[in-house]
């Protein structure tokens, strides 16, 4: 499977599990978007996990 | 002698004195202003609902009241109106899903406001839902940015920005996730104050993303700002985000000047996505601060744009999803293709990266609040653009979800949760607005209100009106 195949599963089995359903050309669209939204999960992630900066430092 | 008819720009608190005097007429200045609307929402689509009838019968009462001198503070009497987020009467949030639903209770700062004596002429427009950005086939028309019509007013409290800055108001209650207040202000020429987090109740406000939420007032002044926030502000139980510790804040506290005041600027934040229009009017502002006495350093946050709305957007999707999963389970095609695409990608944010992002906003809030260990308020544009043109339809969710996501530097004030307030700052040669925005330490509102009116009183340009609603 390609990341875009994988993609499409995880985004498939994700809206299914909460019960909610996508028309194919949407389904297209939040595809097309996801590897950003992925992008900023990491981008969030890699800030939460900085080393926390000393109390006073400028 | 000044006729209700030619009071359309005045600023609010200038009409109230002359309301208190009894120089003008609430009943005159409420018809003068339905006439108004009348005439110029068609072309404007501030309003989504006006409520004639009620709003003169508020007008008499307040007409009676201020008569026999009972004048009740700065918006007696006064024709203010608020986004179709607070529950009062038909309330849609901008959405089909809603058309029709009248809201059974009163939003808690309407009926603060309505206390006040205020004169309450209508709903105005938003993005649906407070989110998805308005376009010209939406179910509800769009409101259009009066210095060029076929433009964004910017949003989401669209119609605030657009009543406020055309005249058919005095002031506006918007919403403000992520800068949903500032950003129209910016777009619209006028003022939008957000406070603190938790000083302007939410109870009855339809949430987007609660631990981001903000009410906020829109005005043609600061002062007039100042006016429309301290008549609802204040403790409120009935919200479980509204702040115990709140704090005292009139106009007459705005005076001071900005001399010695010292403002940092976060370049590394906002400058590599800044156009060279909106950072030409950003340096002549900030030039003009210095002038007036305020020292003005080079503040650097260490956090870029794309940091900063990644993380508030994670967390806004996700919040925003939770509340409408209802929604979209029981009514998939019951709201525009933008929104509801935007829901289903918070829908796919795992609860882990919800998780990560909100530590990753207390990084964010430490970083912040180090910088205004130093400096008293943080200077930077509101927002990086000019408006846009109306979108003829629904935008691609990837011009929202992407990685070079349009510069608005407003995020960071929802997410470190201190005041914030855009004032105008010029016009760029395109002839549309630009907002310089201020913010500071959460709970000191009165310091980046304080500076704010020092600066509109120096450099004028809260003065300035499109030429084409005279």
């Amino acid at each position: 499977m390609d990341s875009t195949q994988e993609n499409e599963a995880t985004l498939a089995s994700r809206l299914e599990a909460v019960g909610v359903s996508i028309a194919p050309d949407e389904a297209e669209e939040l595809l097309a978007a996801y590897p950003a939204l992925l992008a900023w999960m990491r981008i969030a992630q890699e800030l939460a996990d900085e080393p926390v900066e000393p109390a006073g430092e400028k | 002698v000044t006729t209700a008819n030619q009071l359309h720009y005045a600023s609010l608190l200038e009409v109230s004195d002359q309301l208190r005097a009894r120089e003008v007429s609430p009943v005159e200045l409420t018809r003068a202003t339905l006439a108004r609307i009348e005439r110029l929402n068609p072309r404007l689509g501030a309003y989504y609902t006006v409520f004639a009838e009620q709003a003169l019968a508020e007008a008499r009462q307040a007409e009676a009241e201020i008569a026999k001198g009972a004048w009740r503070g700065p918006i007696h009497g006064i024709p203010i109106a608020f986004k179709d987020l607070y529950s009062l009467g038909p309330t849609t949030a901008g959405s089909r899903l809603l058309a029709g639903q009248v809201a059974k209770h009163e939003a808690a700062a309407v009926s603060r406001a309505r206390a006040g004596g205020a004169v309450i002429v209508g709903k105005l427009a938003t993005h649906e839902f407070a989110m998805a950005a308005a376009t010209l086939s939406d179910h509800f028309p769009p409101a259009r940015n009066p210095w060029d019509p076929d433009r964004t007013p910017g949003g989401s409290s669209t119609g605030a920005g657009v009543a406020v800055a055309a005249g058919l108001a005095f002031g506006a209650f918007g919403t403000d996730t992520g800068g949903s207040v500032r950003l129209p202000a910016a777009h619209c020429g006028v003022v939008g104050y957000k406070p603190t987090f938790g000083l302007i109740t939410l109870a009855g406000v339809i949430p987007l993303a609660p631990s981001l939420d903000h009410a906020g007032p829109l005005a043609r002044s600061v002062a007039d700002a100042t006016a429309l926030f301290a008549a609802v502000c204040g403790h409120d139980p009935n919200d479980s985000r509204s702040s115990v510790r709140q704090i005292a804040l009139e106009p007459k506290d705005l005076a001071g000047g900005v001399r010695g005041l010292r403002i940092g600027v976060p370049r590394d934040f906002w400058e590599p996505a800044c156009e060279p229009a909106v950072r030409e009017r950003f340096e002549t502002a900030l030039a003009r601060l210095e002038e007036m006495g305020a020292q003005v350093m080079d503040a650097p946050l260490g956090l870029t744009l794309l940091q900063v709305m990644a993380v508030g957007y994670v967390i806004t999707l996700t919040e925003a999803a939770a509340y409408q999963l209802p929604n979209l389970r029981s009514h998939p095609d019951g709201v525009g293709r933008e929104f509801g695409l935007a829901m289903r990608a918070g829908l796919l944010v795992p609860d882990a990266a919800y998780r990560a992002a909100l530590r990753a906003r207390a990084r964010i809030v430490g970083r912040v609040d180090r910088m205004l260990a130093r400096f008293d308020v943080l200077a930077m544009p509101t927002v990086g653009v000019l408006a846009d043109p109306l979108p003829p339809g629904p935008r691609p969710l990837s011009r929202r979800i992407t990685e070079n996501p349009a510069p608005q530097y407003t995020w960071l004030a929802n997410l470190h949760g201190g005041p914030a307030v855009s004032v105008p700052c010029g016009l760029a040669p395109e002839g549309l607005p630009v907002g310089l925005q201020l913010m500071g330490r959460s709970f000191d509102d009165a310091t980046v209100l304080r500076a704010a009116h020092a600066y509109e009183e120096a450099a004028g340009w809260g003065q300035m009106r499109s030429d084409l609603w005279p």
